[in-house]
């Protein structure tokens, strides 16, 4: 196993979970540490980098990972998760609850105010589903390009305070954990409707496209239902504007 | 195939609202088609509904019905979840297949997203793309055929 500075302490103490983690793999560098799981993950393995190369966001968009200021890990499950988006940005916003209130904003990013802080990308390649997470925690927001200094945030920049990224880490994973095994006991709906709960979109008037509408629930997907003149509307994703105000 | 079940198969497609009934085996196939107006029906029977912003409805010109038409009776690789469709792995890029491109075994075809969750959808077996079913950026809904794939031994 590699081993790298700051998440040396993730391996000195085992973590107490039952899924996530059962392998830890931390690298200094690495092109994407989805991509590397697509190649060498096994179920449950987390990979964490100190710094990656080629980080990625939806659709071949690169996600901003400057070396040593932010949490870059994935990890991987076999088979289709259901239900991971949602796991994935509760577990962050829970782990952090203690500190901050994150917010979740559909599809699938978390924020504290209006900042992003934290992107989450999942790949399913031949029945491997890697879920990926990138927290930013130290940056200032001159650690940013200029194009994403109104939109990008960190822990640091935007909470305050000193934080520990392997300490973030662990109580992501296992909070990760007992979303996993809460999907696996008693399916998908439970994590769902508690991640409907916290987007805060049930009610709103939105446009998404050429549609116009109230939004009245959002599938065990995360598509959104939108109630529209010409009858529901199912919308999987994309950007949405709120037509009524905040 | 022997006479007697060619006959039969004749006997199905006349008694039958099909205009047309292809069977394959042991690498011989026979196409049997009938005058006739296109049956409309099929083609929509085939493609679960779709998008909202894609009605499947459109002006069912005779050449463009044949076409589905035939495309619906090949294998096709459809949506394992509802999402939205993207041919390539980034906007710009090409398309991962196109009508007319040979594909292998577990060949990524295209992207279907829901929530950031991106499902690459691969091959079951090795083809010829016969068809693209859905545009770029199309909503699809679980089940959907995206693709009609012709098999190759």
């Amino acid at each position: 196993m590699t081993k790298s500075a700051p998440y040396a302490e993730l391996l000195k103490v085992p973590l107490e979970t039952v899924f996530v983690g059962r392998e830890i793999v931390t690298l200094d560098v690495i092109d994407s540490t989805n991509t590397y799981a697509l190649k060498h993950g096994k179920e449950g393995m987390v990979i964490v980098a100190d710094r990656q190369t080629a980080g990625r966001g939806r659709l071949g968009r690169t996600w901003h990972s400057a070396p040593g200021l932010g949490l870059w890990f994935t990890v991987v499950f076999e088979g289709m998760w259901k239900g991971l988006s949602f796991a994935a940005a509760l577990a962050v916003r829970d782990a952090l609850a203690d500190r901050c209130e994150l917010r979740i904003k559909w599809p699938n990013d978390v924020l504290f105010g209006e900042k992003k802080l934290c992107g989450i990308l999942i790949e399913l390649r031949n029945d491997l589903t890697v879920l990926g997470i990138g927290l930013n925690v130290h940056h200032t927001p001159e650690d940013f390009p200029p194009e994403l200094r109104d939109k990008a945030g960190s822990l640091e920049s935007e909470v305050g305070g000193t934080w520990d990224r392997c300490k973030i880490l662990r109580d992501v994973l296992t909070h990760l954990d007992g979303k996993v095994m809460l999907i696996r006991k008693s399916g998908v709906e439970a994590v769902r409707a508690e991640w409907a709960a916290a987007c805060n979109l049930i009610g709103r008037r939105i446009r998404s496209g050429p549609h116009v509408g109230t939004v009245v629930d959002i599938d065990s997907h995360g598509a959104l239902l939108l109630d529209t003149s010409s009858g529901t509307q199912t919308i999987p994703t994309g950007e949405i504007t709120y037509l009524d105000g905040g | 195939m022997d006479f007697k079940e060619l006959q039969e198969l004749i006997r199905i497609l006349e008694e039958s609202s099909l205009t047309e009934i292809e069977v394959e085996e042991e690498g011989r196939r026979i196409r049997l088609q009938k005058p006739g107006p296109p049956a409309v029906l099929q083609p929509v029977a085939m493609v679960p509904v779709v998008a909202p912003s894609a009605p499947v409805v459109a002006d069912p010109s005779a050449a463009e019905t044949e076409e589905v038409d035939e495309a619906c009776s090949l294998p096709t690789i459809d949506a394992p979840m509802v999402g939205t469709f993207y041919a390539a792995s980034a906007p710009g890029e090409e398309p991962f297949v196109q009508a007319g491109d040979t594909v292998e075994e577990n060949q990524t075809v295209c992207i279907v997203e829901a929530m950031k969750l991106m499902n690459e959808i691969a091959t079951k077996f090795a083809g010829i793309i016969e068809k693209v079913l859905v545009e770029n950026g199309q909503p699809v809904e679980f089940g959907q055929p995206l693709f009609a794939i012709r098999a190759v031994e």
